[in-house]
């Protein structure tokens, strides 16, 4: 038995007990890991969750859909979504914020999804979402791990219901001498539309989309479906794989894209074997095949296996993308015992690629140094050291004479006046220089299955005014830094004033800017490319007021110089295929710059050293890998040179940042046939 | 007016015009100046692309040594002679309290301006590196105007109220020691949750029948502990920091790494205009102005009490017609 005094103790510290429970909580959730899969939070009647990029999964480096659930049950509230995305140097810390806002209004009883895209190349960085309400209050906050989530394996997406078709792919494969060195793969399956983006860029962490059977392509919405498909044209890859259930026929859009004609029926098979490169069927299999037909019009397709000409395996180019159909479900329990069938569905997933990723440098590596090197022709400190003792002896002088004569206050005024002055007059211009960037806008638009394609690159200023970069842009130029990616309510980017104090804008700012790009103005450039036999015909018709200069035909691993192109004139080159420079390895970008470089001065006299050197930075910025969101490795495409002038005029040294480039993709233009 | 006058003359020339005064008017300089040459790394070459946080440090410099001098000045550390305690005006020149109390806080406040005023050349300096909005600069201002009158209170009040020069300068330096180290001890998230669960323990056992809304209120307030310390950070260079848009932390960092690694550029960041959404740059002024203002309201009625005290004195010693009685009594 306790003493009375124990009891009235106790009673004392049980009062404490659910502010101490309530401590305990709130420490475990600081250091619980947390994981990208789903992150729920809420606050006084609002809740939300978070789901972030595929499965949880995501590639660094790629644009990642942040999906965000949200539900009220209190009071009306007119909230805002943000997603804050730390990039840059770890050194200093924290250094780059961007802010993805949403803005969402929450009636009572109100349940709201916002798909928020956002570039996520630092993982080792976490990511902030937030809601907050319109006066900057947040109502709710979470951060999310990217540690665990961001992989740099292939993520394949299977739209599957069931969620068991092509799991076998993320299986590490064995063979005698151990484990292969395959990297592994991460099969996410999306079970329903509701697991689907809306815009492309949200694809991108994605190898390959594999539509399967079961998946109810009629429950896709318009938006969902354009978005797949745009993908693929940026140079995505979907698989239809086929089975009793197949849908896609019956989309318009589907159907325009698929590399067969789907009749819309089925019949059961026996096959023996898919070609010499695999075992054979032992003893032959029974497949539910779809009736197809070869696709109706040259180039549309190409069909790689088939039988009794029902075309099994077949595939197509869409833009830079591809399109593989396989008229039977490689899922099925006829073919699971079958020894090549992990071999045979990879080869699907996974075609071989016309080109490979090549180590570069990015532009800002190339072009820092030389801003860099701008330096004054004197040591600063000493200078600056000499001005601040000279001053402050000056003053001390005139502060102390201030004791004796009245005087001496007002030459202490003017000594003060004169030293502002100086500084100013001295160090400001330079200072100011320093307060300007160089910022590079690009704009491209392919439209599909069009034969031409309208592209240009900027390349300007910015100064600071205020403490605030402004871009010193030209009227009828809209390169405002706002992503409307499809959608009709644009996904403001907010950046942070801090990270714009510094150099020159990263891809993942100059990317979102390019996003923007259907918002901007054309250049009326326009180029046709014909194939007869051996020989490439190339008209780029110059619709501008302004020269072209310096054109050349561009892809990874060759190039040729085609001109020049005067106002309202058409430049008409045709050269041979085989006088490309080829390579049995991708060439550098670099190399490829330095080598248009070196051409087009040989081929072009009125080319200007700045000029050239310009040129050479485009071209290899347009080649490098990940600097380009919209040309994917190894796309063909054309730049020439611009003789557009630059408003307001640059200094002379930001030598070869002030031009126009025109880049025209060629994805849009050249046909299967046509290119090599 | 004629005492206020004439304080206030003492005060400005006994902080400027003497010895003393012209060696903290140069070290006040060099520290500035160094500050500036250390906030802009010899990595970071002028006429290109770069920015050095030299502005940033520069203020922070004189955050941290004018708001010693606040304190001292008016304290009267540096008067090490002559020092005329603030009563003493009251007894021998007549003045009236309110005229000493006002001469002295205005005495003060111009001196640590002109101080301000001859690091312009510098200033400008870091200006031109790293511009910042005219809105920036008025609340950069009008941050530091508050600042040094709340802490011209409290050396006003130790001015006025301790005789040793000894405590007034271990009084001086314990004020200066809690502005500076207290209350970034304050804003720890820590002290936010201590302040809920103690705030919210409290009332729950005051209250009988609010403990369960006492709890709700700790649950809540321990999720808003970011809220809280937000509220709690008062501390100058946070402020600064604040209003420059560059926490003190990032403002050394860039510097160290350009001046010991060389690194040209903080990181490469986007340029464009924005609007700024950083929560970490939110500068609290109601706070502000309640954290400041309270003090100095506290330690201004303080002080005047003090000098009201001397008035009494000198009243009484007036009445019995020996005032020299009265001052010694």
């Amino acid at each position: 038995m306790l003493p009375p005094t124990y009891i009235l103790y106790i009673r004392h510290i049980r009062r404490f007990l659910p502010a101490a429970a309530a401590l305990l909580i709130l420490l475990l959730l600081r250091l619980w890991p947390f994981s990208g899969e789903a992150l729920a939070v809420e606050v006084g009647g609002l809740s939300f969750q978070v789901n972030l990029g595929f499965g949880g999964y995501f590639r660094p480096g790629s644009y990642v859909p942040v999906k965000v659930e949200i539900a009220n049950e209190g009071f009306p509230v007119e909230a805002a979504v943000e997603v804050v995305v730390h990039t840059g140097y770890r050194y200093p810390a924290d250094t780059n914020r961007y802010i993805y806002r949403q803005e969402v209004a929450l009636p009572t009883g109100a349940r709201k999804r916002l798909d928020i895209n956002v570039p996520l190349t630092d993982i080792y960085r976490p990511l902030d979402v937030r809601l907050v309400q319109k006066d900057g209050a947040v109502l709710g906050a979470t951060r999310l791990s990217l540690r665990d989530v961001g992989v740099s394996s292939d993520i394949v997406l299977v739209l599957d219901p069931t969620g068991e078709k092509w799991t076998w792919l993320q299986e590490p494969a064995f063979s005698a001498l151990g484990t292969s060195r395959r990297s592994r793969v991460y099969v996410i399956h999306a079970r329903s539309e509701r697991d689907l983006p809306n815009d492309w860029v949200a694809y991108e962490s994605i190898r390959t989309v594999v539509l399967t059977d079961a998946f109810p392509v009629a429950a896709l919405s318009v938006g969902q479906l354009e978005a797949l498909l745009s993908w693929v044209e940026a140079g995505g890859h979907l698989v239809v794989a086929g089975g009793p259930g197949l849908e896609a026929y019956r989309s318009p859009l589907l159907r325009a894209v698929l590399p067969v004609a789907l009749t819309g029926s089925t019949e059961i098979i026996t096959v023996t074997d898919l070609g010499s490169d695999y075992s054979p069927f032992s003893p032959p299999r029974e497949l539910v095949v779809w009736q197809a037909l070869p696709p109706p019009a040259a180039g549309a397709g190409r069909i790689s296996q088939s039988i009794d000409d029902l075309p099994l395996l077949a595939y197509r180019w869409y833009g830079t993308g591809r399109v593989t159909y396989v008229g039977f479900d490689p899922s099925q329990a006829a073919l699971r015992d079958w020894p090549d069938l992990d071999r045979f569905s990879r080869e699907i997933i996974f075609p071989a690629r016309v080109v490979h990723q090549v180590a570069t440098r990015s532009l800002e590596q190339g072009l820092l140094p030389l801003l860099l090197s701008q330096t004054i022709p004197y040591p600063r400190h000493i200078w600056l050291f000499l001005f601040l003792t000279v001053y402050g002896a000056g003053f001390l002088l005139w502060l102390w004479l201030a004791g004796r004569h009245l005087w001496s206050w007002a030459a202490m005024a003017v000594w003060l006046g004169l030293a502002a002055a100086t500084a100013w007059l001295a160090f400001g211009p330079q200072a100011r220089a320093a307060l300007r960037a160089y910022v590079e806008v690009r704009v491209t638009r392919v439209p599909p299955a069009a034969g031409k394609a309208h592209s240009f690159a900027i390349a300007q200023v910015m100064d600071m005014h205020g403490g605030y970069w402004t871009v010193a842009r030209k009227p009828g130029e809209y390169m405002a830094p706002v992503t409307a990616s499809g959608s009709e309510t644009p996904a403001l980017l907010f950046i942070e004033q801090k990270e714009a104090e510094v150099v020159i804008g990263p891809t993942t700012a100059r990317r979102p800017q390019a996003l923007a790009s259907h918002a901007l103005l054309d250049l009326p450039v326009e180029v046709e490319i014909s194939r007869y036999n051996f020989d490439y015909e190339v008209r780029l018709h110059n619709g501008t007021p302004w020269p072209l200069k310096g054109a050349f035909f561009i892809d990874r691993q060759r190039y040729v110089s085609l001109g020049g192109a005067a106002p309202g004139e058409t430049l008409v080159t045709r050269f041979p295929a085989e006088r490309f420079i080829t390579a049995t390895e991708n060439l550098s970008p670099d190399w490829i710059a330095a080598s248009v470089g070196a051409v087009a001065r040989r081929a072009d006299s009125t080319l200007e050293r700045p000029e050239l050197q310009a040129l050479s930075r485009i071209v290899s910025y347009a080649l490098t890998p990940g600097e380009t969101s919209y040309l994917p490795w190894g796309a063909p495409l054309i730049i020439a040179l611009l003789d557009a002038p630059v408003d307001p005029p640059l200094r002379s040294d930001y030598t070869g940042s002030g031009y126009h480039f025109v880049v025209v993709p060629l994805a849009g233009i050249l046909r299967e046939d046509t290119y090599l | 007016m004629k005492g206020f006058v004439d304080i206030f003359l003492h005060q400005w020339r006994e902080a400027l015009l003497t010895q003393s005064g012209l060696k903290i008017t140069l070290v006040h300089l060099a520290l500035v100046t160094g500050a500036l040459l250390l906030g802009w790394p010899a990595a970071y070459t002028i006429g290109a692309a770069n920015w050095a946080p030299a502005l940033a440090w520069g203020l922070y410099a004189e955050a941290v040594v004018l708001s010693y001098l606040a304190l001292a000045v008016p304290a009267g550390l540096f008067s090490s002679t002559n020092f005329v305690r603030p009563g003493q005006w009251i007894l021998y020149e007549r003045a009236s309290p309110l005229a000493v109390y006002a001469a002295l806080l205005f005495a003060t406040l111009a001196v640590l301006f002109f101080w301000l005023l001859s690091t312009v050349p510098i200033m400008l300096l870091g200006l031109l590196l790293r511009p910042v909005a005219a809105e920036t600069l008025r609340e950069l201002l009008l941050f530091f105007t508050l600042l040094f009158l709340s802490l011209i209170q409290v050396g006003i009040w130790i001015g006025t109220a301790v005789e040793a020069r000894t405590y007034r300068l271990l009084l001086v330096d314990i004020a200066y020691l809690v502005l500076m180290v207290g209350t970034l001890v304050l804003r720890t998230s820590v002290t936010a949750h201590v302040a809920a669960y103690l705030g919210a323990s409290l009332l729950g056992l005051i209250i009988r029948p609010l403990s369960a809304i006492a709890q709700r209120l700790w649950q809540t307030l321990a999720l808003e502990t970011t809220q809280i310390q937000k509220l709690l950070a008062v501390h100058p260079l946070d402020v600064i920091g604040g209003l420059l848009r560059v926490t003190p932390k990032d403002a050394f960092a860039a510097s160290a790494a350009g001046n010991l690694t060389g690194l040209a550029a903080t990181s490469p960041g986007p340029a464009a205009a924005a609007t700024s959404l950083a929560e970490t740059y939110l500068v609290p002024w109601w706070h502000l102005l309640a954290f400041y203002g309270g003090t100095g309201i506290i330690f201004a009625v303080l002080s005047l009490l003090v000098l009201r005290k001397w008035q009494r004195r000198y009243t009484f010693a007036a009445k019995s017609g020996d005032e020299e009685k009265g001052v010694y009594k």
